[in-house]
């Protein structure tokens, strides 16, 4: 893994529905959460959103967090919005979290936010200009960020390479890390007829640092991207194959809406945990064996 | 076809996400399963959903009266007037109460602009930061001679609203002799409250929030008698209303 990142285990999008178990319970089968970045930071006029960031000061004391963001809008033809960077630093310096991360997407223009992650056609001008604004934001921030590969649902006609290709050309002109987003993966290739496991196969190792898992919804005619279901039997098995290849990364459930109670997310938690060990004593075999023979 | 400049086609992309214009859908990649037109309309459906959903949540009382159609229209006219510039989907509400008076909203159903307003203040005294609890083992240490000179403080999630309009009853109508309805919105315990109290009540609470002591208040009251001012504070301070005080003795 590139310098600025380590495993931190299995972890949890922390949520609303879930901060009494955070704050009263302190669940150990969770090492750390990550939180939306939006909702803990000062709004656009300073105006200070205590009580949350007084909630997400509380769970740091007990756990690492990272900072998720979803307006970033690295993909925007706008320049580095400045303000949005500065309240994100402030949030930065106040919780001191393991890394910071946000979407290859773009989600406004114009400085209109549309509040959604919208697609970007994979040209070598987009990456050019893609890649410049991540400098910029790393420069910023004082540190490497992740971008985390979107789920979309069309793709541009003058694309000239495939996302992931873009994405492995992206993360070594930034010097940025990968967030991968194994639903995302599986989502999109649904929905664009490509092979998941060819995209898990071409991300460079080193970059990936964290990894999302989630659930969608089946449209019949395509998926979508909606984190408000448990993760499906296909994304278990990329999941089980991203061990096996990537080794361990720092891993976590997202789960955004129809949000259950604490013990059935954490279920699904404690069988990320049991797919890592299995996967770990698998490897261990195979390099016993490996050295015996 | 000629590509589209990364602007143009960032700025097409957003007009059809706003009006539907379907300029765009010529460069994006015909493949099954599912249409050009059917791909675009997953994100202009999730754009609108996410606007309409957030708005309802901070505004429940106005979708109650509107109902579901009408709400539609004011988030949409909404959404045009106000284009989001914020990072955070919360704030995108604050301009709403602005909205509605400077529209035909405001002017058709004439409370709309103080009920929104309250509604705003209500998410607003939500994110307000938590107080300690009051420190009654504290207080009973300032000797009763001086106890005049403690100044009470108020919770940080108290907001005082004025309105001539009965706000606060089921069916909103303008108070009777067009007299002002007085309202404290505060958190007590996580759940939001809005009271509409007494005009000699909200003058208390005024002075209290200006740093006036106990002595002070109890001179410039008077309507109440030192009895009743105590019987006030401590019905405050039970309700969270106060949630500590200062005392600058020794």
């Amino acid at each position: 893994m590139i310098s600025g990142f380590k495993d931190l285990g299995v972890g949890v999008g922390l949520r609303p529905q879930h901060y009494y178990e955070f704050l009263n319970q302190k669940p150990k089968s969770v090492s750390w959460v990550e939180v939306i970045s939006e909702n803990y930071m000062d709004w656009t006029n300073n105006y200070k959103n205590e009580r949350p960031f007084k909630v997400l000061e509380n769970v740091r004391k007990n756990y690492p967090v990272v900072l998720h963001g979803v307006s970033l809008n690295i993909g925007s033809v706008d320049p580095v919005n400045k303000a949005y960077l500065n309240s994100l630093k402030e949030l930065i310096n106040k919780i001191n979290p393991a890394w910071v991360s946000d979407h290859l997407s773009w989600s406004g223009v114009f400085n209109e936010n549309f509040h959604d992650l919208l697609p970007l056609p994979y040209t070598e001008e987009v990456l050019e200009h893609v890649a410049n604004k991540i400098l910029q934001v790393q420069d910023i921030l004082g540190r490497r960020i992740l971008m985390e590969n979107p789920s979309t649902y069309l793709q541009f006609i003058q694309s000239e390479m495939s996302e992931v290709e873009f994405l492995n050309l992206l993360v070594k002109k930034a010097d940025c890390g990968i967030l991968l987003d194994i639903n995302n993966v599986y989502v999109s290739s649904k929905n664009h007829n490509f092979n998941a496991l060819d995209y898990l196969k071409a991300i460079p190792k080193e970059r990936v640092c964290q990894i999302h898992l989630a659930g969608h919804t089946d449209k019949g005619t395509h998926l979508v991207d909606t984190h408000d279901a448990p993760i499906c039997d296909d994304v278990w098995d990329l999941y089980r194959w991203s061990v096996g290849h990537f080794g361990n990364r720092s891993v976590m459930l997202e789960r955004d809406d129809n949000i259950p109670e604490w013990d059935e997310v954490q279920n699904e938690v404690l069988k990320i945990a049991e797919i890592r060990k299995q996967e770990n004593e698998k490897s261990f075999i195979q390099d016993t064996s490996t050295t015996i023979r | 076809m000629k590509n589209l400049s990364f602007k143009i086609l960032q700025q097409q992309f957003a007009d059809y996400l706003k009006t539907g214009a379907n300029e765009i859908e010529n460069v994006i990649l015909d493949q099954l399963p599912i249409s050009v037109f059917e791909r675009l309309l997953i994100y202009r459906i999730a754009y609108n959903q996410r606007i309409y959903s957030s708005l309802k949540e901070d505004f429940p009382k106005i979708y109650e009266i509107l109902k579901e159609d009408n709400f539609n229209k004011l988030v949409e006219e909404y959404r045009i007037k106000y284009p989001s510039t914020y990072w955070s989907l919360g704030e995108f509400s604050k301009n709403l109460p602005d909205f509605i008076a400077e529209s035909n909203w405001g002017k058709e159903i004439k409370y709309m602009e103080d009920l929104a307003k309250l509604e705003w203040i209500k998410c607003l005294c939500f994110l307000a930061k938590n107080s300690d609890y009051f420190n009654f083992s504290s207080i009973a240490l300032v000797p009763s001679e001086k106890q005049n000179e403690i100044i009470l403080k108020l919770d940080s999630s108290v907001i005082f609203f004025e309105s001539p309009w009965d706000l606060h009853k089921k069916n909103i109508k303008k108070s009777i002799s067009n007299k002002i309805n007085y309202y404290i919105v505060y958190r007590n315990n996580g759940i939001i409250n809005v009271e509409c109290i007494l005009k000699k009540d909200w003058n208390i609470l005024q002075k209290i929030s200006q740093g006036l002591n106990i002595g002070e208040i109890i001179e410039k009251t008077h309507v109440y008698n030192e009895k009743q001012i105590s019987k006030c504070f401590s019905n405050w301070v039970k309700k969270g209303i106060i949630s500590h005080f200062i005392y600058y003795g020794e």
